[in-house]
């Protein structure tokens, strides 16, 4: 009892002094969605990786080299501003392809900590994500994985460069785009 | 409240070095789930999570105490680690350490603990039985993997935005010197002779082997997309290498320095750390939230084991 008593007083003290604070914890977003058609169907409409139409929040995408790894893609935002994106992994087999943000435009400079900032269009760092098709007998099962960090690398992020943000985007953009490519699949 | 803390840390210390090795049964694999806040404890003899400690701050990296009595977990958003007890698998202390405390390490003879600051390019070297600062050591930018070699000369920091590892005297806890290295070096580890430091360069998707005598590449090997840290076994015979964005393992013949397989594990491998059998190397899968168990001497992944949110273990965390 006593030495838990000790225990006790030790981590009160030093909790007590701790401020909270940002460290460089990677962030995660995953969503699936069951799709009453099947795989090879679903799987079509968002195989070609220089086609986005079922992505609701993108305008427009300019592709160099198709399919093949290294394959860069340029998205332009209905919203404005774009995002580059390269391909690092592509199977067909799988029905599966995994890419990573490479480049952004900036949606806005903020000051924070008496610098400018510049908050790019999808307030993330180091995002890399996978899109998957899953053959459930006649349906399919979709799921898609980003890993990222916030925006703002630096410690005590401003609200639009921190966790919160960066996870909100992502999540949006990963349903919008799920929910539509159901919508598309089973009409 | 100071004069409280430092009877605390008194008494606790008194624990600790009462603690002893001969109550550690299994060798146990400390993984820290850095999403979940907390630390799945594996009974490594049968491979069941035998206990999940909370611990606040975002857990990363992961240090056992030679003797395997005591574990120190990194804690960013606590800045600084926390100390578990492996007798009893309960948290004991968490320590300030740090604005971005993340790399963590411990000297083999157990007197001291090393914490790498994300944000501030320093170490801090902290005595293992006080808890107390004993020096902060300016490294390069953003460091982090570290080890100490066998003999406890050498201090070895990865500095990841600098390109480079720190060679630094344990015993004047000077800057002796510094190897470029490839583009981003995160994990590293170090042979049992001390000789030979294997640095895995996340940005050039290689593992620059240093030569620790004088701060050389030696070699570089090409593995996959984003190798994050790496382990050695068999003798030293055998590299493994986790890829974070390929899902895979990357194995090396330190001999030949020839990829000789590669294993697909779970999503976002990050830590790996291997079994003091020397033969059977974990990985944690950050994506997927479990650990794989990959046989280096068959080449085959035996187990899955599911552990919690984010599992990360950046470091050596096996206890004995």
């Amino acid at each position: 009892m006593k030495k838990n008593y000790w225990f006790v007083t030790l981590l009160l003290v030093v909790f007590a002094s701790a401020v909270h604070a940002h460290g460089p914890v990677r962030q995660k977003a995953e969503e699936e969605i069951t799709i009453s058609a099947p795989a090879e169907k679903v799987w079509g409409i968002i195989k070609n990786y220089g086609d986005l139409s079922w992505l609701p929040a993108v305008q427009s995408v300019t592709v160099d080299k198709g399919n093949q790894k290294g394959s860069i893609r340029v998205l332009t935002l209905k919203e404005g501003g774009t995002i580059t994106e390269e391909l690092k992994k592509y199977d067909e087999k799988k029905m599966s392809y995994a890419y990573k943000i490479t480049e952004m435009s900036t949606a806005k400079t903020i000051t924070h900590a008496g610098a400018e900032e510049k908050v790019p269009v999808l307030p993330v760092d180091n995002y890399a994500a996978t899109i998957e098709v899953e053959d459930k007998g006649g349906s399919s099962l979709v799921s898609w994985k980003a890993a990222y960090y916030r925006a703002y690398m630096n410690n005590n992020p401003p609200a639009e460069m921190n966790e919160e943000a960066a996870n909100t985007a992502v999540s949006t953009i990963l349903k919008s785009g799920l929910a539509n490519l159901k919508t598309l699949a089973e009409k | 409240m100071i004069f409280n803390l430092k009877a605390a840390l008194r008494l606790m210390a008194a624990i600790l070095s009462a603690a002893s090795p001969a109550l550690i049964a299994a060798p146990y694999a400390y993984i820290s789930n850095q999403l979940g806040s907390s630390v799945s404890v594996i009974d490594a003899s049968n491979n069941q999570v035998i206990e999940t400690i909370p611990v606040f701050g975002k857990p990363a990296g992961i240090a056992v105490s030679p003797s395997g009595a005591t574990v120190y977990v990194s804690t960013p958003e606590a800045k600084g680690f926390a100390v578990i007890d492996s007798r009893q698998h309960k948290l004991i202390a968490q320590i300030k350490a740090g604005d971005g405390a993340l790399g963590i390490t411990v000297a083999p003879d157990g007197q001291r603990i090393y914490v790498a600051d994300w944000y501030k390019n320093t170490v801090s070297v902290i005595a293992a039985d006080s808890f107390r600062l004993i020096a902060s050591i300016q490294v390069g930018q953003s460091p982090s993997g570290m080890r100490v070699s066998p003999d406890n000369r050498w201090l070895y920091v990865a500095n990841r935005l600098s390109d480079s590892v720190s060679k630094i005297d344990t015993a004047t806890l000077n800057l002796v010197k510094t190897a470029s290295v490839g583009s981003h070096p995160f994990g590293l580890t170090i042979d049992s002779t001390g000789q030979r430091l294997y640095v895995a360069n996340v940005q050039s998707d290689d593992v620059s082997i240093v030569d620790t005598a004088n701060m050389r590449v030696l070699a570089t090997v090409k593995v996959n997309m984003l190798p994050y840290a790496t382990a050695l076994a068999q003798n030293d015979s055998r590299l493994l290498v986790t890829n974070q964005d390929d899902g895979s393992v990357s194995v090396v013949d330190t001999q030949t320095l020839k990829e000789i397989a590669l294993l697909s594990v779970g999503e976002k491998p990050e830590g790996i750390a291997t079994h003091p059998d020397d033969r059977h190397v974990y990985v944690a899968n950050w994506f997927d939230g479990t650990v794989s168990v990959i046989d280096a001497k068959t080449l085959q992944i035996t187990q899955t084991i599911k552990t919690g949110e984010g599992s990360r273990a950046f470091g050596q965390f096996f206890g004995k």
